[in-house]
């Protein structure tokens, strides 16, 4: 190295340092915001049929991915409205809203997802 | 004897002229040959190395704090004309923050801490003052706060960026030297 | 002077090789959610390759998964399963990949005494859970039970002739390799995976392969479903480290009720009805995906006491979480 002083250090400590204070006052802070990102999957037959932004929805409205098959979307929730299967587990599933949630109608093959969460699949 | 005294001045005044429209193509030619490094830009968009600096920093030390203004403001023209007003609002703020910062770094060196530090400061210093400044910029044009979640991460890519250039500026300033001919403090 | 010269040439190097780096090293995701072997079936893969690339694996993983489907299926017409359940000889020539199948799940067979059982074919057709609402008649019952029994069966391999046999002595016995292909179709995405470099977590209906470890190095949190919540709920959570497979059996998969009682689809050949083991599901967690999916079921028909003495015939190496019928979560 050429000419480094012990000065040099000094600075370079400081910045590091600012940059861990900083770190800690700003990314605590920001968790609770960085988590109310809620977005929904729709998939059907294993192609995504689309994505929703859960928390940008002003009036609720449905989607009809396919026949038979309505999906409610409201702010920061959805759920299967109407499905035309027999055992109705996905309607009976009720509202998705955290992270991680899913709910699926396996006679439609329509899958509605929330990304994220602690877990990353469930077993069983 | 006066009639010498101007040529003087005129002599050093194009020399003046011709050293800082040098220097200013080097700035220049320095952060197109960076944008050919498309390695860095793995946080946000506009982190660069910033070699363009060596130049500010070469000028702090020998010229003054005005001429290195001007050259700031060159670049950040020539950034205008090529890459639009949003790139060039934020070269203009990082680079007049960073150049009044190490400015300012300087006198302290030179001053209270001669000999304890070296341009390896002064270049984190304006490095991360940059980065900081282009992110409020940044802030204020898109209207967001979620950027500020990035500050630490600027600042650490900051201090290496700046280091890296405070040593190749090192490594460089021999030749630097050799543009500049003679004094030409004014 | 040579110093500097030498310094400015390796500065030189360095910058030349980071202008050879790609952005592109940075890890891209695929995320699919499809259907196979009739059950829900997603992936999460994560690798250095091209989007495009990524597709093209993803589209390679989907085709495997369905190509194990048609060759080891009961139902589909000419497939190795079918063409044994069909045959005319008590001596079968199967593949090497049947082979490997039977061969393991003839040995989990003998060492649960039965509990996890290929040969209930015939059994598991009389009840047919998915789609009868009815429960049989004890005395079919009792006529099907007959024909079923891993004792009756043995898988062989012949060095002369380089070739696969499978025997049966009872020419009315059927297999049934449900209990058994996901874990075998897990074990075949994971050499994919590892062959192209990606890395993950794969969900084949109730089982589930980590490929490598998450990007921060930790393992993949697993929860286990709540067999008394819904498809998202879960009751405790596992670790799953990279090369490790969980597989889960659970009476809250494919069930239907009659007069009241709940009636599920993993039957025990001891009684011909569906296992009564006071557990609700069972995880099991090992290195391989077609052993865990066997292990579970078996340990699902033994209840918990007899698990634990089976499972110390693999020292270790598979382990298990049990639910009980009251919610209680026992390793």
């Amino acid at each position: 190295m050429k000419k480094i002083k012990p000065g040099d250090i000094a600075v370079i400590v400081f910045f590091i340092l600012l940059a861990v204070v900083s770190a800690l006052v700003l990314w605590n802070g920001d968790n609770n915001k960085k988590t109310e990102r809620l977005i929904a999957r729709i998939s059907i037959n294993g192609e995504n049929f689309t994505s929703v932004d859960l928390n940008s929805i002003n009036e609720a409205y449905y989607i009809y991915p396919t026949e038979g098959v309505s999906i409610l979307v409201e702010n920061g929730r959805i759920k299967f409205a109407e499905s035309d299967c027999k055992d109705k587990i996905c309607v009976l599933k009720g509202w998705l809203d955290s992270k991680g949630d899913c709910a699926i109608c396996a006679p439609n093959m329509c899958i509605i997802s929330i990304e994220g969460g602690d877990i990353d699949a469930i077993a069983g | 004897m006066l009639l010498q005294d101007k040529n003087e001045i005129y002599k050093k005044k194009s020399k003046y002229i011709a050293t800082v429209g040098i220097l200013t193509s080097f700035a220049l030619i320095l952060g197109i040959v960076e944008n050919q490094l498309p390695s860095i830009s793995l946080t946000l968009p506009g982190v660069k190395l910033g070699l363009a600096n060596i130049i500010v920093m070469y000028v702090l030390e020998y010229f003054n704090v005005s001429t290195a203004l001007i050259i700031v403001m060159a670049k950040s023209l020539f950034v205008l004309v090529t890459r639009g007003i949003v790139a060039f609002s934020l070269s203009i703020s990082g680079g007049f923050f960073a150049t009044v910062c190490m400015a300012l770094f300087y006198l302290l060196i030179s001053g209270i801490l001669r000999g304890r530090m070296s341009s390896i400061s002064v270049s984190v210093v304006g490095a991360v003052m940059h980065n900081l400044a282009q992110l409020a910029v940044f802030a204020l044009l898109m209207k967001t706060d979620v950027v500020f979640y990035y500050i630490p991460y600027l600042i650490i890519v900051g201090v290496i960026m700046g280091f890296i250039t405070g040593a190749i500026y090192q490594s460089v300033l021999y030749m630097l030297k050799r543009i500049h001919i003679g004094e030409s403090k004014i | 002077m040579r110093a500097k010269r030498l310094y400015c040439f390796f500065l030189c190097i360095v910058l030349f090789f980071c202008s050879s780096c790609n952005s592109k090293s940075r890890s891209n995701k695929i995320e699919k959610n499809f259907f196979a072997m009739d059950t829900a079936m997603s992936f999460k893969l994560y690798g250095s390759c091209s989007d495009d690339d990524l597709n093209k694996i993803s589209d390679e993983i989907i085709l495997t998964i369905n190509s194990i489907d048609k060759e080891f299926s009961s139902y589909i017409e000419n497939s190795q399963t079918y063409n044994i359940n069909h045959r005319t000889q008590n001596i079968c020539e199967i593949s090497p990949e049947m082979y490997e199948i039977l061969a393991k799940a003839q040995d989990i067979a003998t060492l649960s005494c039965g509990a996890f059982d290929y040969t209930l074919g015939t059994l598991i057709n009389l009840w047919d859970v998915k789609n009868k609402t009815v429960i049989p008649d004890q005395n079919l019952i009792c006529d099907v039970l007959e024909h079923t029994g891993y004792k009756k069966t043995s898988v062989d391999y012949d060095c002369t002739e380089e070739k696969y046999y499978f025997y049966c002595s009872d020419s009315k016995l059927q297999i049934d390799l449900g209990a058994v292909i996901k874990g075998y179709a897990a074990d075949k995405v994971y050499q994919i995976c590892l062959d192209y470099n990606v890395y993950g977590l794969i969900s084949i209906g109730g089982n589930i392969t980590a490929i490598g470890n998450k990007e921060n190095g930790k393992g993949w949190e697993i929860g286990i479903r709540d067999p008394m919540g819904t498809q998202s709920d879960y009751i405790t959570t596992i670790t799953l480290y990279g090369g490790m497979n969980t597989s889960t059996s659970g009476n809250y998969e494919r069930f239907f009720y009659y007069e009241g009682v709940k009636y599920h689809h993993i039957l025990n050949r001891l009684t011909g009805y569906p296992a009564k083991s006071k557990l609700t599901s069972v995880t099991v967690t090992g290195p391989s995906g077609v052993m865990c999916d066997m292990l579970s079921t078996a340990c699902f028909v033994l209840g918990y006491e007899d698990s634990k003495k089976f499972l110390e015939n693999y020292e270790n190496k598979y382990t298990a979480v049990f639910i009980n019928n009251f919610g209680d979560v026992m390793i």
